[in-house]
């Protein structure tokens, strides 16, 4: 397809001509037609249910984070009543966003242009010199933060959508909640988020990141050979890439029609737990907690998830994607978090594992 | 002034020389050299760095066990140095150029160091690197280092706590040593 650097293909044909899923084939128009990322800012971002934060980062009233939906910077904070809400960090009056931290503890929000004072629940609470600026005629209550009109977490994980005729959360995650219970339902309590956030900007197109995850799996061998090579004894400056046993064994591949998809292995724990084994003290510990719990585990989510993490990508469609990956536990999940442009995207990731007792 | 920390003017050339050498060996890719600086405990840690409100100002740095961007023993930091003269590592293969910079050494005794065998010492960098055809990187942080006397190089490094001056990592990866 020849096209000119002022023309989008877009207006050679329709989306259907750029990606044939029967022969497994894309165009990389896909990934660089400003066309197709402004078609989907337009109707994908706002429409999609997209990750907000982990449950453990809000547990008190008034805890918050600042991340982003598509290209919308949003506030997500517990209320007092315990509600989790989500809200455009953005001032009613000028614009300025009203919180500039990424997380933190607050009872209101305060724009740093004006002084406009925003509460837990967006609700415009102060506004100084009200009387002699507005003469006491701006009706306050029109004026909230606007928010964002559906919030909903599945076990832990927090995710909201602009679309009120959306499906449900769960209805939008599908089948691929089965496999996001293998990590997040392995045990009572669930997960929690490890504080920090490792925030990075990826230099690509979103749906680079999201086609990865959700089942190229085919790379690691190969793209990752140096890691083998460091934990192994080879000899590094000669060593061919170790082929790990685990892609040598069966595997299982999922795509949803929601868009979601994930790839792994099924590994015994006992091949597992003995590559952690070979490796460091610490990691002698991760295995030790994968064989004591590998039965509690099975009992509750079947043998085929009971195996701990397996070398499994995932992604939630578009931009929730997350790693089960035995040499790099506990289990790592990676969000878009600053709105994707047509060629890079801000990307948080965090560590989830089970939740410890307290 | 009073107050101020004057450290003895030989420990300090000492203690400025031997950073010297260790960024010479960074930048010379002398990775099987560098690690023998770091001792059978040593730690290299480098916190994630978020930003806070002004009154939360002692969190915004990640602690030991939370997220780190850097999180090595010295068993795990070897590794790292395999992973970097391996045969294929893409993300460093071309090599980076890198240039460190250290400065503004501060030097304290340590609490369990006897006399002048122990310094907590820390240092500024500004690390330059210019990668591929024409990918700039530079970043700019602090080191806490805690050296002792002994070894090949006169020092052995015990801990070493990195602070990178950035929120969100700007480069396009971390496949540097500081």
């Amino acid at each position: 397809m020849e096209l000119g650097p002022q023309r989008s293909t877009l207006e050679h044909g329709s989306l259907e001509d750029l990606v044939d899923w029967r022969r497994g084939a894309i165009s990389g128009e896909i990934f660089a037609d400003p066309a197709i990322h402004a078609r989907e800012t337009e109707q994908l971002f706002p429409r999609a249910w997209l990750f907000l934060a982990h449950e453990s980062q809000l547990r008190r009233a008034g805890d918050f984070v600042s991340t982003f939906m598509g290209a919308d910077a949003v506030i997500v904070v517990r209320d007092g009543d315990g509600t989790i809400r989500g809200m455009l960090n953005a001032c009613r009056h000028r614009g300025m966003p009203v919180c500039r931290v990424d997380s933190g503890n607050a009872r209101v929000f305060t724009c740093p242009f004006h002084g406009w004072s925003y509460d837990r629940s967006g609700t415009l609470v102060n506004v100084p010199l009200l009387d002699t600026a507005y003469h006491n005629e701006l009706d306050t209550t029109a004026w909230g933060l606007i928010p964002v009109p559906r919030v909903a977490s599945y076990k832990g994980l927090v995710f909201a959508t602009f679309d009120e005729s959306a499906p449900s959360l769960l209805d939008y995650l599908g089948d691929m909640a089965w496999y996001l219970d293998s990590m997040l339902d392995r045990r009572d309590g669930g997960t929690e988020g490890l504080g920090g956030v490792h925030k990075i900007r990826m230099h690509g197109n979103w749906k680079l990141v999201a086609e990865q995850f959700a089942g190229d799996n085919y790379h690691a061998v190969f793209a990752h050979a140096s890691a083998p090579t460091a934990w192994s004894g080879d000899d590094p400056e000669g060593a061919a890439p170790r082929f790990s046993g685990s892609m040598s064994s069966a595997g299982r591949q999922f795509a949803g029609r929601e868009g979601h998809g994930t790839a792994g292995f099924f590994l015994s724990s006992k091949a597992l737990t003995g590559g952690l084994r070979a490796m460091t003290d610490d990691h002698r510990l991760v295995a030790d907690y994968y064989d004591a719990t590998n039965d509690e585990v099975a009992d509750r989510l079947g043998a085929e998830r009971s195996r701990g993490p397996s070398g499994t990508a995932a992604l939630v469609f578009p931009t929730f994607t997350y790693l089960e990956e035995s040499s790099a536990p506990p289990p790592l999940g990676s969000a878009i978090r600053r709105g994707p442009t047509t060629s890079s995207s801000g990307v948080g990731s965090w560590s989830t594992p089970p939740r410890r007792p307290r | 002034m009073p107050g101020l920390p004057l450290a003895d003017a030989a420990v300090q050339h000492e203690i400025e020389q031997f950073l010297y050498f260790e960024a010479e060996l960074l930048d010379e890719r002398r990775y099987a050299e560098w690690i023998e600086l770091f001792g059978v405990d040593a730690r290299y840690w480098a916190p994630t760095h978020a930003n806070r409100l002004r009154r939360d100002r002692g969190t915004e740095l990640s602690v030991q066990g939370e997220v780190a961007l850097f999180d090595f023993d010295r068993t795990t930091l070897g590794w790292r140095v395999r992973q970097m003269q391996a045969s294929m590592h893409w993300a460093e293969d071309p090599p980076s150029r890198t240039r460190h910079l250290v400065s503004n050494v501060r030097i304290t005794p340590l609490e369990d160091g006897n006399g002048d065998t122990g310094f907590a010492v820390r240092s500024n960098f500004i690390c330059y690197r210019n990668r591929l055809a024409d990918e700039v990187d530079i970043w700019a942080g602090e080191r806490q280092d805690e050296l002792r006397r002994g070894g090949a190089a006169r020092w052995t490094i015990g801990n070493r706590t990195i602070i990178l001056d950035q929120n969100v990592v700007l480069s396009k990866n971390l496949s540097v040593l500081f």
